[in-house]
């Protein structure tokens, strides 16, 4: 896809053909090999998602594949390879954030908190009581995601404490009501994009804790930001079901947000190309950032005419 | 083969997973302790570095420096690796040693009160006696060993265990256990406290899972019973 021009021209970091094709490849690749690991413990613990509910299966898959392409980056530039191990573990995590999402977004209000308190229950104290086939098979690909890794370690449970934080502030910031005249105040503003920052800049740390045995604090805040950017371009990329859905976040209530969102997409990525080390994981991490940003921007315009789809799948 | 046995296992791991989470919700387990605590806010709020992941920048604890944004990003830090090249707070200065005494009220001076003013080394000391983090996997590969070990040989090992306990040998083996145990640091001691108390628990769900096996269907809580019913909300 070439870039629509101004805000979104990418030539300063462009990470090349090579780049661009392994890119192609790996999303082949993960798209295929997803279903393997996660299409069995479906069938055991939620088998109407297969039967009944298979757009959001396939958004279930194409979450999990994308975590695994990010997950394949912070590997590299950690200096390990992504093998099968980690496979699973990209495609558990991306399967975990997928339940855990729709948790919060699909079920109602009462449901949102009662699943916010409840996974509070669970991280302090370890029970979570599942009470559907929804709810366990979130619980059952958890345990599986949490058997893979010491979860005792101190990156491991900040990182995951940090994640629910930021769900936690997310909900409580759906109520955030305007001002009379229809504008949020600065601070309500930052509230909203620090909120974002939290959002996807943890998840994307409790991945890569989950994924490497050492997380050094030189990589910690570059993978953050990298974070960070996933969740700005994603909210701009869903601005109108957002809105559609009466929910308020940084990007669809800033000013100039294709503006706003080209700063921050060459900001954030002239950080990560000077601070990650040289190396196929830091261009598989810039490549797989720059081509959300530019299919982001066309899911917003397209949405912005079509209306807003619930399960559609943007490349 | 080996993928079969993986698949298994895992599938044995939730059975009993659900199973200790159904019996707690059914007011089954004895006591009220929890299975796993994962959050660690209190200790990480102690530790003696804290990093700023949204500005990429390392700061003694409690060091005014840190932007009030970045509260919501901040990680615990107990070990700063000569190897890990970070950007440290020029206030509170957390990678050198510690900063020189100012005249009273200057920033320096300022930052030294507020922010833990013991050096690198020995905050690290600190931090390394009260116990960071175990073993990659150690727990979580005792935990597999343990449950393959029982549910293969469940009923032998009950019988052999009694009589073990009985015996000369089984108290001597007791009482280096107690010694150990108080040997110890309070890092590893919490996690056998952790990995116990799960053991406990899981102790209570084979029963039970064993018991359903023999056809003593607890009250209409078997796994199977209960994957069955219709789809609800969360």
């Amino acid at each position: 896809m070439a870039p629509p021009g101004g805000y979104s021209s990418t030539a300063e970091w462009e990470p090349g053909p090579q780049a661009q094709s392994r890119l192609n490849a790996l999303f082949k690749r993960y798209r295929s090999g997803v279903g393997d690991c996660l299409e069995p413990i479906v069938r055991q613990y939620d088998p109407v998602m297969l039967e009944a509910r298979q757009g959001e299966y396939r958004k279930m898959l194409e979450l999990s594949a994308k975590m695994n392409v990010v997950g394949h980056a912070c590997t590299e530039i950690g200096g390990f390879d992504y093998d099968e191990r980690r496979h699973m573990i990209g495609s558990l995590f991306g399967a975990c954030c997928f339940l855990a999402d729709s948790f919060i977004d699909d079920f109602g209000e009462a449901a949102t908190a009662d699943y916010i308190e409840r996974l509070g229950a669970l991280l302090t104290e370890g029970w979570f009581d599942p009470r559907t086939d929804r709810e366990r098979l979130f619980f059952v690909i958890a345990s599986r995601l949490f058997a893979q890794r010491d979860v005792l370690h101190p990156i491991v449970r900040q990182s995951v404490l940090q994640l629910y934080l930021a769900q936690k502030e997310d909900v409580n910031l759906r109520a955030t009501r305007k001002a009379g005249d229809g504008r949020l105040t600065r601070g309500q503003l930052n509230t909203l994009k620090r909120c974002a920052r939290n959002r996807s800049g943890h998840a994307i740390l409790v991945l890569s804790a989950f994924l490497l045995p050492e997380l050094p604090l030189s990589y910690l805040a570059r993978l953050f930001w990298a974070g960070a950017l996933v969740m700005y371009i994603d909210d701009h990329g869903d601005c109108w079901s957002d809105l559609k859905d009466n929910r308020l976040t940084f990007m669809n209530q800033v000013s100039r947000p294709e503006r706003t969102l080209g700063r921050l997409f060459h900001t954030h990525i002239r950080q990560l190309a000077s601070g990650l080390p040289d190396g196929d994981g830091r261009d598989l991490l810039i490549a797989f950032l720059t081509r959300y940003y530019l299919t982001r921007l066309e899911k917003h315009r397209q949405q912005r005419v079509k209306g807003a789809a619930a399960w559609a799948i943007y490349e | 083969m080996s993928e079969r046995l993986s698949l298994s296992r895992a599938a044995l791991v939730d059975t009993v997973g659900l199973r200790i989470q159904e019996l707690h919700a059914s007011g089954k387990l004895p006591g009220d302790q929890p299975l796993l605590r994962i959050d660690n806010r209190e200790r990480a709020r102690e530790a003696p570095f804290q990093f700023d992941a949204a500005k990429g920048q390392l700061h003694r604890t409690g060091c005014r420096a840190i932007p009030p944004g970045s509260n919501s990003a901040l990680y615990g830090v107990w070990e700063v690796r000569a190897e890990d090249p970070v950007q440290g707070c020029s206030r509170c200065n957390p990678i050198e040693a510690p900063p020189a005494v100012e005249p009273e009220g200057g920033p320096r001076a300022e930052a030294k009160s507020q922010a833990d003013p013991k050096p690198q080394a020995e905050a690290q000391a600190e931090a390394k006696s009260a116990g960071s983090r175990p073993q990659d996997d150690h727990a979580v590969d005792l935990l597999y060993g343990f449950l393959s070990i029982v549910t293969q040989f469940g009923g032998v090992l009950r019988e052999r265990g009694q009589e073990y306990r009985r015996s000369r040998a089984g108290a001597a083996v007791g009482a280096r256990f107690e010694k150990i145990y108080a040997e110890v640091n309070e890092g590893e001691r919490r996690v056998l406290d952790v990995l116990t108390s799960s053991l406990d628990t899981l102790a209570v769900a084979l029963r039970d899972i064993e018991s359903g096996l023999h056809g003593e269907q607890p009250d209409g809580a078997g796994v199977s019973a209960t994957r069955s019913r219709p789809h609800e909300a969360p």
